[in-house]
C-alpha cells in the first residue's frame, strides 16, 4: 500500500506555506533568532526558531481565533494549507477524511508544564477553558470541527515517534478503507522549558547557544490517499515505521537519500544510526525548522519538495558546524527515507518514493 | 470498508478502587462496592468537597521494582500488565522473542507530568528534568517496554477519555497487519491535582459518589487505575497452545466536529462510531447482547447515550461501571475492555453502579439488578473531551 502525498501545509521559523519553506531550503536560509523569555529568573534571551500564526486571522473568523491557543492555531494553520495546497476548490476533499495528529509536548507545552517556571502556580486557579485546552487533542477536534468531518480522529503523543508513529496509523486507515483520505499533522509549540534548560545549562556541553540550534515550533501536515497510479510530484508514502534498535538496524539503501532529524546531542541510537548507514547520502535541515519532538515531519516536508523539484538542497544544519551534504545535487528518482534517532532507543522512519 | 478479522485477547489485567486485580474488581462490583472518598494524595486540590475513587496504596510489588521510576502511572500500568500476561499465561522472558508492540491510552504523562518525579529521582526542583526525562521516567508505555524489553512498537494515544479504546482498536490493526505477534494495550490513569482542579473548574463534578444515568445524577467523580489486554494473533496463540478469552470483532471512531466539552446533542459521533464499530466487525445491533457505556453521571452525556441506546439497541440492557471506579479518563477504555470481558465469560452483567431511580426525561434506563445474560457479542463505548466517540465490539466466540 503507497499513500500520495496531494497537499502539503508547513508553518515554522522559515515562514508560512509551501512557497516559504521552498524558499529557504533552496536558500539555505537558517531560521534560528534570539527569543525573549520571561522566567522567574528574569527575562533569558534563547535561540530559537519561532513560528508566525497571524496569516491564521484571514483564514478563520475572529471568534475561533478568540477561543483558540497558540497550540491550536499552529495545527488549524497547518491543516489549511495542506488543503489549499491540494488545488481543490476551497480544500474540500471528497468522501469521508481521518484526521491524525502527532505531537511531541502536547497541548500544555508552556501552560501547566511550565509552571515551575512561572512567575505564579496556576494548578489550584485552572479555568474551565485552560482546562479544556490543556488535553492533547484539543487541535485535531478543532480542525474536525472547522472542517465539520464526523470522521475518525487521533491524536498521538509519544514524543519524538509521534511523526512516524501517526503516518504509520494513516497507511493503516487507508488499507483499510476505513477512510477515503487522511490529514495527517505534526505540531509542537516552542517549549520554553527546553529553551530554559538549553539556555541555563548550556556548562555541561549541550547548550543551544554551544550548538547553535534553537528550540523550534510549527505545525506541518500533509493530506493523503490511496495511490491511484497517476503521476504525484510529492511523490508517495511506502511505509512508516518504529522500530527498537535491539530488534532491527536499518541496512543501507543504494537507491535511497537519508534526510535526518535530531536532537540537540547526539544520542547512542543516533550514533549507531549512523555508523550503521555508513556513507550514505544524508542531508539535515534542522536549521530550518529548529529542534523539536515533531521534526521529522518537516524533514518529510522537505523530502516531498525534493521529490517535487528533482533536487536534493545542501544541508541546514547548525549542530556543531555544517554536517551532511554541502551543496545542491540531482534526486535522479531516488527514494528519500527520512530517520529519527529516538530517545528511548528506537528509531522512527517515513520513507518516501516517487 | 473492510471487515474487522478479530483479534483474540489472551490475557486481561485490572486495577481500580474496586481491588488490585480483574476478579476482586468484579466481585466487588457485584456486591455493590462504591469506595470513594476526599482525595488524599494531592498535593493542591482546589477543594476537598468532590469525592475520588483511588486505588489504595498497597497495590504492587511494582512499587519496589528495581529501575521502577516511582511514577505512580507507570506502577499501575505493569500491576495490571503483570495480571495480564499471567493471565495470558505468558512469562517475561517467552516474550522477548515476539514482535511485541505496547498501545496505552493515557493523559497524564510525558511533558504534562512532573509530580512525584523530584522525589523520585533525588532531585529538588522539577524545573531541573528536561521533557526529554519527563518522557522516559513518566511514560508507561516505556515503563512496561523496559520491564519486559518489548521490541515491537510502542505508541501513546491521547484521546482524552477515549484514549484506552482508541489504543485497542488500533493495537488490534497491529496485530491484523502482522506487524506484531502480541500487543499490550488498553489505558492507565493516576489521580492528578491538575485534572481534579480542571474538572471541578468545569462543574461536573458530584459532591456526592456519582450515579450515572439516574433521575438525581449530577456529575462525576474521578477515579485512577489500569486496564491492559494482550492482544495476540491467531499463529502466535496457536504456536504456545495458549486460549483465547474473547475477541476484538470491531472497532470505531469519530468525531462530534461540536464542541470541545460537551457531546453532540444529536449525537453523530456516538453515532458514526458506533455504526463503524458493528460495520466492520459484521454483527448487526441484535446481536449485541449488552453494553457496558460510558455513563459518567452528567447531565449531557447519559441523555446522549440513553437517546443512541434507545435509537439503535431498543432492546439491549446497559449499565455504566463508574459509579463504581469513578471515571477513570484515559485509563476507561482499558478498564470497561476488561469488565466487558470478564462479563462475557461469566455470562453475568453487574447492576449499573448508583443507579436507582429511573430519569423520565432519559428514552431509554440501565439496568437496576445484576442480570444472566448470555451474550456472543457486547458493545464497551468511550465518549472524550474534544467531541472523539470510540466503540469497541467485543465478543467470545471465533465463529460468528
Amino acid at each position: 500500500m503507497r499513500a500520495a502525498v496531494l497537499g502539503l501545509g508547513a508553518v515554522g521559523g522559515f515562514g508560512c506555506g509551501v512557497g516559504d519553506l521552498e524558499n529557504a531550503v533552496q536558500n539555505s536560509i537558517p531560521s534560528t533568532r534570539l527569543v525573549d523569555m520571561e522566567t522567574i529568573h528574569g527575562v533569558l534571551e534563547v535561540p530559537g526558531v519561532t513560528a508566525s500564526v497571524s496569516p491564521l486571522e484571514h483564514k478563520i473568523a475572529k471568534r475561533f481565533l478568540r477561543r483558540s491557543t497558540r497550540f491550536m492555531q499552529l495545527a488549524i494553520l497547518g491543516s489549511l494549507l495542506a488543503l489549499e495546497d491540494t488545488g481543490e476548490q476551497d480544500g474540500a476533499l471528497e468522501g469521508r477524511t481521518g484526521i491524525i495528529l502527532g505531537t511531541g509536548y502536547g497541548a500544555t507545552c508552556n501552560t501547566l508544564n511550565f509552571q515551575a517556571l512561572s512567575p505564579r502556580d496556576e494548578s489550584s486557579n485552572i479555568s474551565p477553558t485552560s482546562f479544556s485546552h490543556s488535553v492533547d487533542n484539543v487541535a485535531a477536534a478543532s480542525i474536525a470541527a472547522l472542517l465539520e468531518k464526523n470522521t475518525p480522529n487521533i491524536t498521538i503523543n509519544h514524543f519524538d515517534m509521534s511523526v512516524p508513529l501517526a503516518f504509520m496509523t494513516a497507511l493503516s486507515w487507508l488499507q483499510s478503507g476505513r477512510v477515503d483520505n487522511v490529514l495527517v499533522g505534526c505540531v509542537d509549540e516552542f517549549s520554553k522549558i527546553s529553551a530554559y534548560h538549553q539556555s541555563t545549562f548550556k556548562g555541561d556541553g549541550s547548550g543551544a547557544q554551544q550548538c547553535g540550534i534553537g528550540v523550534g515550533e510549527g505545525s506541518v501536515f500533509f493530506v493523503l490517499a490511496p495511490e491511484k497510479g497517476s503521476e504525484i510530484s510529492y511523490g508517495h508514502i511506502r511505509e512508516a515505521r518504529t522500530c527498537a534498535w535491539s530488534a532491527s538496524a536499518p541496512e543501507p539503501e543504494n537507491d535511497c537519500v537519508y534526510f535526518w532529524d535530531h536532537g540537540f546531542q547526539a544520542s547512542n541510537t543516533e550514533t549507531l544510526l549512523r555508523d550503521s548507514l555508513g556513507h550514505a547520502p544524508s542531508a539535515s535541515y534542522l536549521g530550518l525548522y529548529g529542534y523539536l519532538p515533531v521534526g521529522l515531519g518537516f524533514a518529510l516536508a522537505i523530502a516531498a519538495l525534493s521529490r517535487k523539484n528533482d533536487w536534493v538542497y545542501p544541508s541546514v544544519e547548525e549542530r556543531g558546524g555544517h554536517w551532511g551534504l554541502q551543496g545542491h545535487e540531482p534526486l535522479d528518482g531516488r527514494r528519500i527515507r527520512c530517520l529519527r534517532p529516538g530517545l528511548a532507543g528506537e528509531w522512527g522512519t517515513v520513507l518516501l518514493e516517487p | 470498508m473492510k471487515r474487522f478479522s478479530p483479534v483474540a485477547i489472551s490475557g486481561v489485567g485490572c486495577l481500580t478502587a474496586l481491588g488490585h486485580d480483574l476478579d476482586q474488581c468484579m466481585e466487588a462490583m457485584f456486591r455493590g462496592e462504591r469506595n470513594c472518598g476526599p482525595p488524599t494524595r494531592l498535593s493542591n486540590p482546589v477543594s476537598l468537597d468532590y469525592p475520588v475513587f483511588e486505588v489504595s496504596p498497597d497495590f504492587s510489588s511494582a512499587q519496589d521494582r528495581e529501575g521502577s521510576s516511582g511514577v505512580r502511572s507507570v506502577q499501575l500500568a505493569l500491576t495490571a500488565v503483570e495480571e495480564a500476561l499471567r493471565d495470558a499465561r505468558l512469562s517475561g522472558p517467552e516474550l522477548q522473542n515476539r514482535r511485541v508492540g505496547i498501545c496505552l491510552g493515557a493523559t497524564v504523562t510525558g511533558s504534562l507530568k512532573h509530580e512525584g518525579i523530584p522525589e523520585a529521582q533525588g532531585a529538588n526542583k522539577p524545573e531541573y528534568l528536561t521533557p526529554e526525562q519527563r518522557f522516559l521516567l513518566t511514560s508507561p508505555v516505556l515503563g512496561i517496554a523496559n520491564q519486559y524489553r518489548a521490541s515491537g512498537p510502542l505508541q501513546t494515544i491521547v484521546t482524552a477519555c477515549s484514549a484506552g479504546s482508541d489504543a485497542i482498536g488500533l493495537a488490534a490493526q497491529w496485530i491484523q497487519s502482522g506487524m506484531c505477534d502480541l500487543v499490550l494495550t488498553g489505558g492507565v490513569e493516576e489521580l492528578y491535582e491538575i485534572t481534579y482542579n480542571g474538572f471541578v473548574s468545569l462543574m461536573n463534578c458530584d459532591t456526592r459518589p456519582c450515579r450515572p444515568f439516574d433521575a438525581s445524577r449530577n456529575g462525576l467523580n474521578l477515579g485512577e487505575g489500569a486496564g491492559l489486554l494482550v492482544l495476540e494473533s491467531e499463529q502466535a496463540l496457536g504456536q504456545r497452545g495458549g486460549r483465547a478469552k474473547a475477541f476484538v470483532w470491531g472497532y470505531g471512531n469519530s468525531s462530534d466536529a461540536y464542541h470541545l466539552t460537551s457531546p453532540s446533542p444529536e449525537g453523530q459521533g456516538l453515532r458514526g462510531a458506533i455504526l463503524e464499530a458493528l460495520e466492520v466487525s459484521g454483527v448487526g445491533p441484535e446481536r449485541i447482547g449488552f453494553i457496558n457505556a460510558h455513563g459518567t453521571g452528567t447531565l449531557d452525556n447519559d441523555a446522549l447515550e440513553a437517546s443512541m441506546f434507545r435509537e439503535i439497541f431498543p432492546e439491549t440492557p446497559f449499565f455504566s461501571t463508574k459509579g463504581y471506579t469513578g471515571h477513570t479518563l484515559a485509563a476507561a477504555g482499558g478498564i470497561e475492555a476488561a469488565f466487558t470481558v470478564s462479563c462475557l465469560e461469566r455470562h453475568h452483567l453487574p447492576p449499573s453502579g448508583g443507579f436507582s431511580t429511573p430519569d423520565p426525561e432519559l428514552p431509554a434506563s440501565p439496568i437496576q439488578s445484576s442480570l444472566k445474560v448470555r451474550a456472543d457479542f457486547a458493545l464497551s463505548q468511550t465518549l472524550a473531551f474534544g467531541g472523539i466517540n470510540s466503540v469497541l465490539v467485543l465478543g467470545g466466540e471465533k465463529e460468528a
